[in-house]
């Protein structure tokens, strides 16, 4: 993993202020915490449960001491809400990540909308194969400070398989910063040319494949990032279950590992892999990521 | 320069938001003014096919009285700020909470949620617009009233007033909401405040007993528009009957909707069945027992084949009708007897009541919202595909078994088209019927999110030429849904919105008014 020492340094020493006082962290600032106080994982009886428990887990290791308390739904939250609302209320001040199926998402979300949350990355994963792409993942976060693509894509490019992870950040960091465009071997990486950049990261497909993968039209006025050595997100962990990498790559952002972040409204990556790709059972699922 | 906001509104500066803000604050406190894209994440979500960013808000606030509602409303027509009101914000398939337009800041009012009167003499209550139906139904537990609602599929989470002002339905013999509307306090955008019909008189107690008042019935402009922001709701709960007998009829081929239809019809007009009748096609209710990829892979609609085994493999009908009785022992039986004489005639029916079905889901779920209980396994239909993309296409047509093939031909020739599934039931009102589709489709899936966006609108487009209009719709889609009904009519809203909104602070583009 490569980091950025300076973001890093500044993390662990609020949150260790943070830890010795024991309060929510978002209670001073106008932003989140990086690195949470108490983590949650919440497991929504989905069947992907387990192997992304794995992952998050992995995720753990060199973290936090602390590990994860886990939480678990029986059946999702569409015959009774009870139990989730009282979860919510006892949970205040924690760090929150959670797998839901679609239908428990949804709802989901409405009672965290209630609950006064800040939410900071909501993804939804997909293995289908009635798409052009098969492995997709969607995520909308806060910023790019709380992305998780990278780390994702980092991950993903080890192992065989075609995929498209796409981000969106409500807002962009404020402050100026030195931009530096995630980079790695066999991506070729681009920004659109609007104030609002959009980056897109190609591998085995050309710019206009990856934009019409992703559902862009317009593939004009892109410009090319030169290649930077070693401004990716290094693989610590590696599993051959996808959706136990989804759940480490998930969990370590909410854990605050660095990533390298872009300033950019949108980033995608793209990756079309040559080798035949072993045929999985079809999955879905949504996972989350909130301050409580 | 980035802005610190994630969205401003339509023509509105950076510095005149400043200042609406800073009014806000002052008026609600810091923490009731929301601008923090960590704030608003949750208010942002939507699952029609279209960007997030087309109805991201720029802010949110949360109100808690009629006299802060009265000062929001002045702040943003000093600073042209428009303001999308929600309830409890569970539109789900309609825009859920998000604005109907980018920039537009979210008056949320899930905190105003005092229940003000339930007389259980009179079977009505009158409530603030952020109390929920699970507020109500522990209130009637606890006070241990015999009073029951009616209740959308959200149930627990939404509430009467905004399920209501958007004209949505129940399953109850109350189940046509708005018909069962009585009073309504509202707040206009110069700030007075309204109290519709017998409200109007300072000493009456009958604001929510008689609907009409004296002169024109203001009640109707209220809903589906963006007139006023409603800040009390009154109406009518049913008794709880002494037997309550929720029953299933299945029957197997596509071609029995129109025996089903002609059945019902007469039974619903005389009142022997008194709630709304749901016909849920197999694919509107396989989520509860299956999933899509199980039946299969590949793009394109599921083919009839498929559907025909799945109704196999978990015991389903291809139509599955569901209804209740509701009185005396005696009126059930009686009732009962003619019920399944109508619908035995052709031997095509299979009976099941909650003795023959056990802990079926499917029955399960049903019984529970036909008595107005707290259940939101329906939305187990945004598992059979998954992907979260759901849109809600909701013609009417009269209660014919002649309009049901017609209108299903159209279906899924229109969906088919587009890769999508038909995935729908019909509902026999009274006269009427609605023709409700979830059309469901996986957002994470470009192509085919594009394909769901082509196919609802033609799906608006064809309906509408053949004389089926909507009656409710999404954020996306509101323009052309109100185009379907004519300039006219669209004038008609126009004037109405200039007179009483005349710098269009409140929720533009709802219905299509502007």
């Amino acid at each position: 993993m490569e980091i950025d020492r300076r973001s890093l340094m500044k993390g662990m020493l609020a949150g260790g202020a943070l830890l010795a006082f024991g309060i929510p962290s978002w209670t001073f600032a106008g932003s989140p915490a990086r690195r949470p106080n108490h983590c949650v994982l919440l497991l929504g009886g989905t069947s992907v449960d387990e192997m992304f428990e794995n992952g998050a887990r992995a995720a753990c290791v060199g973290m936090t001491d602390e590990g994860l308390q886990t939480e678990r739904l029986k059946s999702g939250l569409l015959a009774s809400t009870d139990g989730m609302s009282t979860l919510l209320e006892q949970s205040c001040g924690a760090r929150w990540i959670a797998v839901m199926d679609d239908a428990s998402a949804v709802i989901f979300l409405e009672l965290v909308r209630m609950a006064n949350v800040r939410l900071l990355s909501m993804g939804t994963h997909a293995y289908s194969r009635d798409s052009a792409c098969s492995f997709r993942h969607a995520w909308a976060a806060t910023s790019p400070t709380h992305s998780v693509g990278g780390v994702l894509a980092s991950q993903f490019i080890q192992r065989p398989g075609s995929f498209s992870i796409t981000e969106t950040f409500l807002q962009a960091p404020l402050e100026e910063r030195a931009l530096t465009s995630w980079s790695a071997p066999g991506f070729s990486s681009y920004r659109s040319g609007e104030a609002d950049a959009m980056h897109i990261h190609c591998s085995g497909l050309s710019l206009s494949d990856g934009c019409e993968l992703i559902g862009l039209t317009a593939t004009d006025g892109w410009i090319s990032i030169p290649q930077q050595r070693g401004v990716h997100d290094s693989v610590r962990w590696q599993s051959e279950n996808w959706v136990e990498s989804v759940g480490y790559a998930v969990t370590a952002s909410a854990l605050g590992m660095d990533s390298f972040r872009e300033s950019c409204s949108d980033r995608a990556f793209v990756h079309r892999s040559r080798d035949r790709e072993r045929i999985q059972p079809t999955e879905r699922f949504v996972s989350f990521v909130m301050d409580l | 320069m980035a802005s610190k906001y994630i969205a401003l509104p339509k023509g509105v500066s950076e510095q005149t938001f400043d200042a609406a803000v800073t009014d806000f604050r002052r008026v609600l406190g810091e923490a009731n003014v929301l601008t923090s894209a960590y704030q608003l994440a949750s208010y942002t979500k939507i699952m029609m096919p279209v960007p997030e960013a087309n109805h991201t808000p720029s802010a949110a606030i949360l109100a808690t009285t009629v006299e802060q509602i009265q000062e929001i409303v002045g702040i943003c027509n000093k600073h042209k700020v428009p303001i999308w009101t929600i309830s409890t914000g569970k539109n789900l398939g309609y825009g859920s909470a998000a604005p109907a337009e980018r920039g537009q800041m979210v008056l949320d009012l899930h905190r105003m949620n005092r229940i003000l009167e339930v007389d259980a003499d009179l079977c009505y209550a009158l409530v603030e617009p952020g109390v929920t139906y699970r507020q109500l139904y522990d209130y009637f537990q606890e006070h241990q009233l015999p009073l029951w609602l009616s209740v959308p599929a959200p149930s627990a989470i939404a509430g009467p007033t905004g399920n209501t002002l958007d004209r949505g339905v129940g399953y109850t013999p109350y189940g046509e909401h708005f018909m069962n509307a009585c009073g309504m306090e509202v707040v206009l955008a110069n700030g007075e405040v309204l109290r519709t019909a017998m409200g109007g008189l300072p000493n009456s107690n009958t604001w929510q007993v008689f609907k009409w008042g004296y002169g024109p019935y203001l009640d109707g402009i209220f809903t589906q528009s963006n007139y006023g922001i409603v800040t009390k709701f009154g109406f009518w709960l049913m008794p709880a009957p002494p037997v309550y007998k929720p029953f299933q009829i299945q029957y197997q081929d596509e071609g029995d909707i129109v025996e089903i239809v002609e059945t019902i019809r007469p039974l619903r007009i005389s009142g022997t069945i008194p709630n709304s009748v749901v016909i849920a096609h197999a694919l509107y209710e396989a989520g509860l027992k299956a999933k899509r990829s199980d039946y299969v892979s590949g793009p394109g609609s599921i083919s009839d084949e498929a559907v025909h085994r799945l109704i196999r493999d978990h015991k389903m009908g291809l139509w599955n009708v569901y209804a209740a009785l509701y009185g005396t022992q005696e009126q059930v039986d009686v009732n009962w007897k003619i019920v399944t004489e109508a619908f035995g005639k052709s031997g095509k029916a299979k009976f099941l009541t909650e003795q023959d079905v056990g802990d079926d889901p499917q029955f399960g779920y049903r019984a529970a919202l036909m008595r107005g209980g707290m259940d939101m396994r329906e939305f187990n239909l945004y598992n059979w595909r998954g992907g979260g993309g759901s849109l809600w296409f909701a013609p009417v047509s009269q209660a014919r078994g002649s309009e049901t093939l017609k209108q299903m031909t159209l279906a899924k020739r229109i969906l088919t088209k587009h890769g999508l599934d038909y995935t729908g039931e019909f509902i026999v009102g009274m006269r009427d019927m609605h023709h409700i589709l979830d059309m469901l489709y996986d957002r994470t899936d470009p192509a085919m999110t594009k394909a769901a966006y082509q196919c609802f609108d033609e799906l608006v487009t064809e309906f509408s030429a053949q004389g089926y209009g909507s009656y409710r719709t999404n954020t996306a889609f509101m323009d052309k849904v109100a185009d379907t009904y004519g300039p006219v009519q669209r004038s008609v809203n126009r004037t109405l919105k200039k007179a009483l909104d005349p710098n269009g602070i409140l929720a533009p583009g709802k219905s299509g008014i502007r």
